[in-house]
């Protein structure tokens, strides 16, 4: 019987910090601030605020967390809440805001407050579709890899290789444009320039896991591979990536907005913030156009970075456990 | 007495990879016989952890062989392995990984205990299939060893500091093998001096002693016939190595288990080891009982080993096994007696 040759012996090249490099860089949660608790004072709410996790304490986090809450709320019921039908074009054209049309209305007379929170469906939803579906893919590559070695993983850092080497924006469009202008292949071009970095990080976590000596210890135990695999090292790649995907959702939802903005996105009567910008631009002094839609990006990308930044505080133990 | 070692390693030679390639073992040999314990000595980088590797199928030697109750030991590949092989276990130097940051104690342990009943089933079917067939040449099986279904009287692991287990009382006791073993991770922990209610706490509640004997209590609770201890307490204090490796006697004496006790640090290998093996640079280049290497040895090298432990007397000599620039023989001297 021939044995395969221990790929317990081999040394995992050192991770190369992939993901880092292709994000925005995002200002760490400010330090903690001082203690809040004795500035509220009644009971009641020193419970409430015990109740929220610590690393969620800091004037940040809390307000990235109320925003994101907001935003996955509209998200949700904004349909049917807003003011105006979001697509009806039976208001005078180019007002300016007022109470009628809160937040004014654009070029074909449709009312801009409820076109914005139309849009949160469209790309929060979408976003963490897209983060969703690259984590999974870039995991599930990056375990393949790291589990096998050899040529499957060869190829698979290869391919990644490959999608790296483009600037990240420039290969979505040309996906984008290659697939047709539509909402969903702006997801999949976003996907395509997406997984690799899920795929680089979790292949090293794996390989660096797979070495560790309570990993040894368990094969010694007569952990079978995937046994040692699903106790072993999936539990501890999943927190690092689930940080990693929630610190991408603000990336994604920037992606998928600036695709609709050139116009390889949503298609014109859709309420989509990227694409609402885009008709800004062309009436550039109409404030109000431009404003409220890429006040609405940025609320959502910062929002999504620093909740990142407070779930990692949160899920890495060596943190937690001064 | 047994007529065949239960572990031998025959002219293990390793090479790392490298420009050139590294040689970290170079022709090793040893036997391990049921119920000894060996310390294998040497300085840092002599090729102690390699070894274990090896003897554990852990990485796979250039050249040589690993034969475990005479059978050639199959190196851990891709596939998982059969409890034939769990009769090998290994804790391993470095508290901060030797147990799984994200699962509880009591899962950990109880892996152990799950690797014993597999073994155990394993071998009954063994010695079943080869009590039926007459024509069986396979006498390798050991009979299954019975799992205590609770946990025995309680050895305190914490006698005192520097409390080593007196080998000859412990090996005196009666031990129907396994009787005194626990049987549930509650009753592991409790037996390596933490409390039940340890079970469902994570490694990072525990200092690094603790996870020692954690590591300790999981491969001992898989029975293994060898246990092979990769300096498990050299990065621990002096008071806490003591009680970890105590501890490690005790149970291991108790279950009839071998134990390869690696480390750097003579002085505590000496009270706890009936052999002793010593490495320079990938070669063994003495061995013999303990006693003996202790009192008078003859390789050089050992000497500057022993002449590297502080003396009792206080006087503080700086632990410097190898001056820089020193090189010794590499050939193994042969104690005549
Ligand atoms: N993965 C590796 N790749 C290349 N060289 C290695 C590797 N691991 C160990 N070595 C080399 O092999 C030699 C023996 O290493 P080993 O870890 O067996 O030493 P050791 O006796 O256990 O030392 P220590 O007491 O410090 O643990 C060393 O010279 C070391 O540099
Ligand atoms: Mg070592």
């Amino acid at each position: 019987m021939s044995e395969p040759p221990s790929d317990l012996t081999q040394t995992p090249p050192t991770p190369v910090p992939a993901a880092a490099d292709r994000r925005p860089t995002v200002a760490p949660a400010s330090p903690a601030s001082p203690d809040p608790v004795s500035l509220l004072g009644r009971p009641r709410r020193r419970r409430l605020w015990r109740a929220i996790p610590k690393a969620w304490r800091t004037p940040l986090g809390l307000v990235a967390g109320v925003v994101a809450v907001a935003w996955l709320v509209i998200a949700v019921v904004g349909p049917s809440i807003v003011p105006h039908d979001p697509l009806a074009q039976d208001l005078p054209r180019f007002q300016p805001p007022s109470s009628t049309a809160w937040l004014g209305t654009d070029e074909l007379g449709r009312d801009v407050f409820s076109r914005v929170i139309a849009g949160a469906r469209v790309t929060i939803l979408l976003s963490l579709l897209l983060v969703c579906l690259s984590m999974l893919i870039g995991s599930i590559l990056g375990v393949v890899a790291g589990f096998f070695g050899r040529w499957v993983d060869e190829v698979i850092m290869r391919l990644t290789d490959l999608v790296m080497a483009f600037p990240t924006v420039i290969l979505a469009m040309v996906t984008a444009a290659a697939l047709g202008a539509s909402l969903l292949n702006a997801v999949l071009a976003a996907l395509v320039v997406s997984w690799p970095s899920y795929a680089r990080v979790v292949r090293s976590m794996v390989l660096s896991l797979r070495t560790s000596e309570f990993v040894a210890s368990g094969r010694l135990l007569g952990f079978s591979p995937v046994r040692s695999m699903r106790v072993d090292i999936l539990p501890n790649v999943a927190g690092p990536t689930l940080v990693m995907a929630s610190l991408d959702i603000g990336t994604a939802a920037l992606l998928l907005s600036g695709l609709s903005f050139l116009g390889l996105g949503a298609k014109p009567p859709m309420p989509e913030w990227g694409s609402m910008v885009a008709t800004a631009v062309q009436n550039f002094d109409k404030w109000w156009l431009g404003l409220f839609p890429g006040l609405a990006i940025l609320t959502v990308v910062m929002a999504f970075n620093f909740l990142g930044d407070a779930l990692r505080d949160q899920l890495d133990p060596g943190a937690t456990k001064a | 007495m047994p007529d065949q070692p239960l572990l031998s390693a025959r002219d293990i030679v390793v090479d790392y990879p490298g420009t050139p390639p590294v040689r970290a073992v170079d022709g090793v040999s040893f036997d391990l016989w049921p119920g000894e314990v060996v310390g294998l000595v040497g300085e840092s980088g002599c090729g102690k952890s390699t070894m274990a590797r090896v003897l554990t199928g852990l990485i796979k030697p250039q050249s040589g062989q690993v034969l475990y109750r005479g059978r050639p030991l199959p190196p851990l590949g891709l596939r998982g392995r059969s409890p034939e092989w769990t009769g090998i276990q290994m804790v391993f130097q470095d508290p901060g990984s030797s147990l799984n940051p994200r699962r509880r104690v009591g899962d950990q342990v109880a892996d152990g205990i799950a690797t014993a009943r597999l073994r155990a089933a394993y071998e009954r079917r063994q010695t079943a299939r080869s009590a039926r067939s007459l024509t069986a040449t396979d006498s390798t099986a050991a009979p299954p060893r019975s799992l205590g279904p609770e946990a025995g009287p309680v050895l305190d692991p914490t006698t005192g500091p520097g409390a080593y287990p007196d080998r000859d009382t412990v090996a005196a006791a009666p031990r129907a093998a396994g009787d005194q073993a626990p049987a549930t991770p509650e009753a592991w922990l409790e037996r390596i001096g933490l409390t039940a209610r340890d079970a469902s706490r994570f490694p990072r509640h525990f200092s690094g002693g603790q996870r020692q004997r954690i590591a300790a209590a999981r491969a001992m609770a898989a029975h293994p016939n060898v246990l092979i201890g990769d300096e498990p307490i050299s990065a621990l204090d002096a008071s806490t190595q003591a009680k970890v490796a105590h501890l490690m006697c005790v149970m291991a004496a108790e279950l009839g288990t071998s134990l390869l006790f690696i480390s750097h640090d003579l002085s505590i290998v000496r009270l706890v080891a009936d052999r002793l093996i010593v490495m320079y640079q990938g070669h063994v280049v003495e061995r013999g009982p303990t006693e003996q290497v202790w009192s008078d040895p003859l390789h050089p090298y050992t000497k500057a080993l022993l002449g590297a432990i502080p003396a009792p007397d206080g006087a503080g000599r700086l632990p410097e096994a190898a001056p820089p620039g020193v090189t010794y023989s590499l050939t193994e001297v042969v104690r005549s007696d």
